[in-house]
């Protein structure tokens, strides 16, 4: 190994040796891995990973660069960012910049050389911590890492949204955007089936909402602890009774949420390209892009019903509300990084501001188990 | 939906011998699609005509049939059985081209049996090029622009319509059989004529070349209602233009962004879904590397040796969960047995980086074309894991066996510039070691890349390895470093000047060893339950609690000529003999296509390379009871003696014993104080030496090198001078160790596999080789038990046998070869391992001879295993008869002709309860058919006056004789009628049914024979070498029989 030594230092104690690639300054936040093997560039970029240093669990990460293309924000949100190992080398046709170079350009401050198989394994153990990276392994960082603020004491939408309304043209319907911390991906498959889109900062009233007359609601991604998001939530409650809505991740939990619905925190989260979900109504598997540590609780909230579920642990992926059109999903539907099998779901939300009294989903066929009952897929 | 309940019984269809483009994988994949269908409570009948795989063993299936795969023998069986269903999608090309073959007969309605899995349409869009190119139209994903020809002009036009340079693809043929790319008409012409016969339709696709894009797969899963995912993506190394089975292919793809990632994946998925397909398929595309444009460049729509691959690498089951989706089941209903807690419709995330190196047979046919295209060349594979490109890449280096340093090949410093950049440009085996070459004298990654079209992300992964050459010859980099990187102690001996000894010194001396991680399927996200490790140098080591003692079998690595897939065959029943006595069994190995290394064949799997270094790092970590070697071929055996020296426990024979076999100076020796005859030979490293041995022996004489495979490097010499030449030439390839030279006696051959315990002997049956004492064993039909050995001859072997065992205090088996000359039985070599023949020989009499071999070598008495004293056992129901099968038609410019060097691929199994049907079926298994009755001959002087007594058995058969010149001559004369004719013209005449060459002696290129035998294959008309082999076609000629076949399953394990 070359280059400065330096530490990934976890309130629990455990320590994991590296070397400095990036900005040379210290980095703080909650840890969390990522099993994408592919989209490092969306990864850094995804403004949920707001106040997180972010662990691939891929070792090998800046092979093919990084491309104007392949932003998920203006610019990186990740607090720290550890792999095992940075590329020396980035070949692709779309670029030619190398991780470590990035990194510095963008004061992320980065960790390479890292056993992150390990640190996944300990997160997956462990649950998620906090952590710092510094050049000593010491008590004094531990004592730093236990003193990083945990997410929920912290305003993390308020860093990634926006100040004020911007409109995005289009010669569709207009979407009113919530944005919490809005991915491009979103943005841009809204776009790409015509849609005006307005988005609006997560303060934002109803009233403000109203005004701008929109067809149609998209709650967005974004970081941290839905539930410190109290007025969003309560726009969202008087919103969801006028307008067909959507919401992805963050915005999913805030559907739930603002139905009365509870969220809890997941023991490491759900971050990767490869989430099975079950689609209850059709019987139907995705495979999903996810980034969430916080989840919606079962029993869904009585106005709504649970139409996606994790196979892998369970856990609730979608909703939908039983008498007005509004669904939410936990996973990402436009994928970047990872699989766009469900980008479908904005086609459904589309048709569903064309004729909101049509119900996106077929009736829910639920088995006795709660499992689906056999329905042919078409 | 739950599992189907209307099918009970299923067929399902091996792939046969093992041949190039179709080796191992599929014993691999059918052995888990029977044990999964098994699960399910299905009755599993199986057919293949192999007998040196795992799915025929009775174990498996419920009724295994060794029968030759023609649809006149499938429909026999189906007869006789009635499955419900058929699964012929686990069988490779030939599996689904019976299948096809079955259903078009009218078989598959005649008697009811449904084709499970993927359904024949979505088979036929995939694997007819035209229906494939309108499919893909239909679904809106871009091919190449190309035509089907099914006649020369056609294609020569078709390609003045595309431009050159233009890629030319049979249809259905296996590895890309007969294709190639031209430049140019005259290329074309050579290539397409090629092409159309190889494709059993006739028929070829001529394509524009994308040369120099990426070459990326998708192995994609889908289930009967349209769940679909993808198990993983792969990138070859090696770029468009060379066949994906002789590439280097990295898992996962390494220089794709997200976006070409999912562009790719998503068009996979479409592709499945637009085909219909119910189980795998693997999709190739080529990718541009400048800019976004792809083309779908081919669709398998079955299980592949890239399905094996991407299984080993990912941990995900294929052929497991293809079979279950077969069978009704949805991905979402199938358990992943690895984790056990998570299904089977997810896709796996990667934390390690997979290399696959293929293995080329180049170093047994040393004169062979070594260059690198769309007809796959290479028998085996290899693969390795690591956490860097480089520690995977070293490690599949090593694994392959070959005589590199890390990176270095020992002769690469010698090549002139103009080789060099030769190397560079055109693809071969020597690619690889050529770049890092180039590299080592100052080339600039950009500069390699631009020659070689591989991606610059990967060629700097090589100039990282030469830096650390570098830095290492320097003293700049340190010992942790260099492990770090990928170096083993041997490579970083190499540059420092060290012995390996010592590197390994030094680095335990810093407290300096690898760790070992899981292999899970979802990068450490969920506990993964099945223990496949990798090493790697980082901090943490998942190692398991140690429940009960433990016991290392060593396996034998990649497929190669002379090493096949009966070794892996042997792997898997000593772990399941040791696994049964309550031993965890722990296998290394590195072979991705083989049951060996699927993940629950062992306790513990350590995919990692055969070296000792490495070998001893899991032992170390394991500290297993003792280490088996008997079973992984040369390979392991060869790691007896340092694994001793180390202090490691070998179980079973003592390392000085095999010593002394392995060392034919010291075995004659022991021979001769034992007063057995043997050849007078001896061995020497000095052309002087070989002289006085030659005045000693006289002529003919075998000359071969010490410590070989298959007969690598043998020769019979019939003169001194031939001998002489042949002795420098082995000198020259390897001068540390003697050549041996031995007296060549012609002769019945004959072959024991026996267990000793130290005191019994265990003697299953002694087997007689077809053509006499020369054709090396592998490559030789033999007959088991042998019908013409003289019963005192047959005593005398087994007394042999039998005080050899004894004398060399042999703990496990003996492989025994002696010739039956003039009355007297001359032993020629002892094997202490398992030999190929042991999974044929155990096949034949229904008796685990491994398992009851690993036994003893755990201490087992043979006397309390029921074989007391010498035991002979009786005569099987049926007689058994072993039929090599070559590659031939793969090997374009490889000798042909039979001699004592292995050239054999595979083999295949005909029992019958007489001589003449158990021969017929061997023959008809392994691809020998005589259509028409002309026989075209041309015979060595010294065999002219034997041939004429074969030649007139087929006469009275009802066959014209055709001969060259001379051997028309010759057997005018001896009042034959022959006609004389032009070998070429004669053979281009299609009525030529078999043709008869007995090559002098020598390997000249340049000869007639050698190109006859070569136009043969390009025709398809049998060729048979040896006299021998030609009067055995003759026999199941003279003896045909009536009716239907009969076909029997094989029995298991008689009472004692």
């Amino acid at each position: 190994m070359s280059g400065t030594r330096a530490y990934l230092v976890l309130e629990d104690g455990a320590v994991f040796a590296g070397v400095r690639i990036g900005a040379a300054e210290d980095a703080a936040g909650e840890v969390v891995f990522t099993t994408s093997m592919t989209g490092y560039q969306e990864v850094i970029s995804d403004p949920s990973y707001r106040g997180q240093i972010v662990a691939m669990a891929y070792p090998l990460i800046g092979n093919y660069g990084f491309s104007a293309q392949a932003w998920e924000a203006p610019c990186p949100h990740v607090a720290g960012f550890v792999v095992r190992e940075a590329s020396d080398v980035a070949s692709h046709y779309l670029s030619g910049e190398r991780l470590d170079a990035f990194l510095r350009a963008h004061g992320v401050s980065g960790l390479a050389e890292v056993d992150t198989r390990r640190l996944v394994r300990h997160l997956r153990t462990h649950g998620l911590q906090r952590g710092v990276m510094a050049a000593g392994a010491g008590a004094g960082e531990v004592t730093r890492a236990q003193a990083v603020p945990a997410l929920h004491e912290q305003d993390l939408v308020g860093q990634v949204s926006r100040r004020a309304p911007t409109v995005l043209p289009g010669d569709g319907p207009r979407v009113a955007l919530i944005d919490c911390g809005v991915k491009a991906g979103i943005v841009d498959a809204l776009r790409r089936r015509h849609c005006e889109v307005v988005l609006f900062p997560y303060t934002a009233s109803a009233e403000q909402v109203r005004a701008a007359q929109p067809a149609g609601i998209v709650l967005s991604n974004g970081p941290g602890d839905p539930m410190v998001l109290g007025p969003t939530i309560r726009t969202v409650a008087q919103l969801v009774d006028e307008y067909p809505l959507m919401g992805i991740c963050l915005g999913h939990q805030l559907l739930a949420l603002a139905l009365g619905g509870r969220t809890y925190k997941l023991k490491f989260g759900h971050r990767g390209s490869n989430q099975p979900v079950l689609e209850i109504a059709s019987g139907r598997v995705m495979i999903t892009t996810q980034n969430h540590g916080y989840a919606v609780a079962e029993p869904p909230p009585s106005a709504a019903d649970v139409t996606h579920v994790n196979l892998n642990d369970g856990t609730v992926e979608g909703l939908r509300h039983r008498t007005r059109p509004a669904f939410s999903v936990q996973f990402h539907p436009e994928g970047r990084p990872g699989p766009p099998d469900a980008e479908f779901l904005y086609d459904r939300f589309v048709a569903m501001i064309a004729s909101p009294a049509q119900v996106p989903f077929d009736s829910l066929a639920l088995a006795p188990g709660g499992r689906p009952s056999a329905v042919d897929g078409g | 939906m739950p599992k189907r309940l209307d099918v009970r019984k299923v067929l399902v269809i091996g792939s046969g011998p093992i041949v190039i483009g179709q080796a191992a994988e599929f014993d691999y994949s059918g052995t888990q699609a029977c044990r999964a269908l098994a699960e399910e409570g299905i009755e599993v009948v199986l057919v293949n005509s192999n007998p040196a795989t795992i799915m025929t063993d009775v174990e498996v299936a419920d009724r295994v049939y060794v029968e030759p795969l023609t649809v006149e023998y499938l429909e026999q069986i189906i007869a006789q059985e009635s499955p419900d269903g058929l699964l012929g999608t686990l069988g490779g090309q030939t599996g689904l081209n019976l299948t096809l073959q079955l259903a078009s007969a009218g078989v598959l309605r005649r008697y009811g049996v449904e084709l499970l899995g993927t359904p024949l349409e979505a088979i036929e869009n995939a694997e007819d090029r035209e229906r494939f190119r309108d499919t893909m139209v239909r679904l809106g994903e871009p091919v190449l622009r190309s035509t089907t020809a099914t006649d020369l002009g056609s294609a020569l036009a078709a390609a003045a319509g595309i431009g050159y340079p233009v890629v030319v693809r049979p249809a259905f043929t296996l590895g890309g059989t007969g294709g190639g790319i031209a430049r140019d008409p005259d290329a074309l012409a050579a290539i397409a004529r090629r092409g159309l016969l190889a494709s059993p339709i006739g028929q070829v696709l001529i394509e524009r070349s994308v040369m120099g894009w990426k070459e990326i797969e998708y192995e994609v899963m889908r289930d009967a209602v349209g769940n679909r995912i993808t198990v993983c993506n792969m990138e070859n190394l090696d770029p468009m233009g060379v066949h994906t089975g002789d590439s280097i292919v990295v898992a996962p793809s390494q220089t794709l962004s997200d976006a070409d990632y999912q562009r790719l994946r998503t068009a996979a998925l479409k592709i499945i879904d637009g085909l219909g397909i119910a189980g795998g398929c693997n999709i190739q595309f080529a990718l541009d590397p400048r800019s976004d444009e792809y083309y779908v460049i081919e669709v398998n729509p079955r299980v592949s040796r890239s399905s094996a691959l991407a299984s080993k690498a990912t941990g995900y089951p294929i052929a497991r969960v293809a079979a279950k989706i077969a069978m009704g089941l949805h991905l979402d209903e199938i358990a992943n047995q690895i984790t056990g807690v998570t299904g089977a419709a997810f896709e796996p995330a990667l934390d390690y980086v997979v290399v696959k190196i293929p293995r080329w047979p180049f170093d047994k046919f040393p004169a062979m074309d070594r260059r690198l295209g769309t007809q796959m060349k290479a028998t085996g594979e290899v693969m390795a894991i690591g956490r860097t490109f480089p520690e995977a890449l070293l490690k599949a280096v090593r694994s392959l066996d070959l005589r590199a340093v890390g990176l270095l090949l020992p002769e690469s410093a010698a090549w002139p510039e103009t080789r060099l950049r030769e190397i560079l440009v055109e693809p071969t085996d020597l690619r690889l070691f050529g770049a890092a070459e180039a590299i080592r004298r100052g080339w600039t990654v950009g500069a390699v890349a631009a020659a070689t079209a591989i991606d610059p992300y990967f060629v700097a992964q090589l100039q990282r390895v030469v830096d650390g050459e570098r830095a290492l010859a320097d003293g700049t980099m340190s010992l942790a470093g260099a492990k770090r990187l990928g170096f083993a102690d041997a490579a970083i001996a190499a540059c420092t000047g060290r012995t390996e000894a010592a590197v390994r010194a030094a680095r335990q001396a810093e407290g300096i060893a690898p760790v070992y991680k899981v292999v899970d399927t979802c990068a450490g996200e969920f506990p993964a339950a099945t223990p496949y490790y990798y090493s790697t140098y980082e901090e943490e080591d998942e190692r398991p609690a140690a429940v009960r003692p433990r016991i290392v079998a060593l396996g034998a690595g990649p497929i190669r000529i002379g090493q096949g897939i009966e070794f892996d065959y042997s792997t898997v029943h000593a772990v399941r003999a040791l696994r049964e006595v309550g031993y965890e069994a722990i296998i290394i190995n590195n072979n991705p296509e083989t049951v060996s290394t699927d993940f629950d064949i062992s306790d513990r799997l350590y995919f990692e390379p055969l070296t000792l270094e490495d070998v001893l790092h899991v032992v170390e970590r394991e500290r297993p009871e003792g280490v088996l070697v008997q079973f992984g071929g040369q390979t392991a055996l060869n790691l007896a003696a340092p694994l001793a020296a180390a202090g490691v426990r070998v179980l079973g024979t003592p390392v000085s014993a095999l010593d002394i076999s392995e060392d034919r100076q010291k075995f004659y020796d022991l021979l001769a104080g034992l007063n057995i005859p043997c050849p007078l030979g001896g061995a020497t490293t000095t052309l002087a030496g070989a002289r006085s041995l030659l005045a000693r022996t006289g002529v003919p004489v075998l000359v071969r090198p010490s410590y070989v495979l298959g007969g690598r490097g043998m020769l019979i010499a019939g003169t001194e001078a031939e001998a002489l030449g042949a002795v420098t030439s082995v000198l020259a390839a390897d001068p540390s160790h003697p050549v041996l030279i031995d007296r060549y006696l012609p002769g019945l051959e004959l072959e024991v596999d026996a267990i000793c315990d130290g005191n019994d002997v265990l003697i299953p049956g002694i087997m007689e080789h077809v053509e006499a004492a020369g054709v090396h064993s592998g490559d030789s039909i033999a007959l088991f038990p042998g019908q013409h050995v003289p019963e005192p001859a047959a005593e005398r072997v087994v007394e042999i046998t039998a005080l050899l065992s004894r004398v060399l205090g042999v703990r496990g088996f003996l492989n025994l070869q002696c010739v039956y000359h003039a009355g007297t039985i001359y032993v020629l070599e002892a094997n202490l391992r398992a030999s190929r023949t042991v999974p044929f020989v155990s096949k034949a009499v229904g008796l685990p001879l491994v398992q009851i071999a690993t036994r003893v070598m755990l201490g087992d008495a043979l006397a309390d295993l029921g074989f007391p004293g010498i035991h002979r056992l009786a005569a099987p129901e049926r007689i058994a008869v072993k039929a090599p099968v070559f590659s031939m038609d793969k090997l374009i410019d490889a000798e042909a002709a039979l001699g004592p060097e292995m050239r054999s691929t595979g083999e295949v199994m005909g029992l019958d309860t007489d001589t003449v049907g158990a021969l017929s079926r061997a023959l008809l298994a392994s691809g020998i058919a005589v259509r028409d009755r002309v026989i075209f001959a041309s015979i060595a002087d010294r065999e002219k006056a034997r041939a004429v007594g074969v030649l007139e058995e087929f006469a009275r058969l009802g066959f014209r004789i055709l001969a060259t010149p001379q051997t028309a001559a010759a057997l005018t004369a001896a009042g034959m009628d022959v006609r004389s004719d032009d070998p070429m013209r004669a053979l281009a005449s299609g009525e030529v049914g078999l043709v008869i060459n007995t090559p002098t002696r020598g390997h000249d290129r340049s000869r007639a024979g050698f190109a006859l035998r070569r136009m043969a294959l390009e025709h398809r008309i049998p060729c048979v070498t040896s006299l021998d082999t030609a009067q055995a076609i003759a026999r199941v000629l003279a003896d045909p029989r009536e009716g239907p076949p009969t076909v029997q399953p094989l029995t298991g394990p008689a009472s004692n």
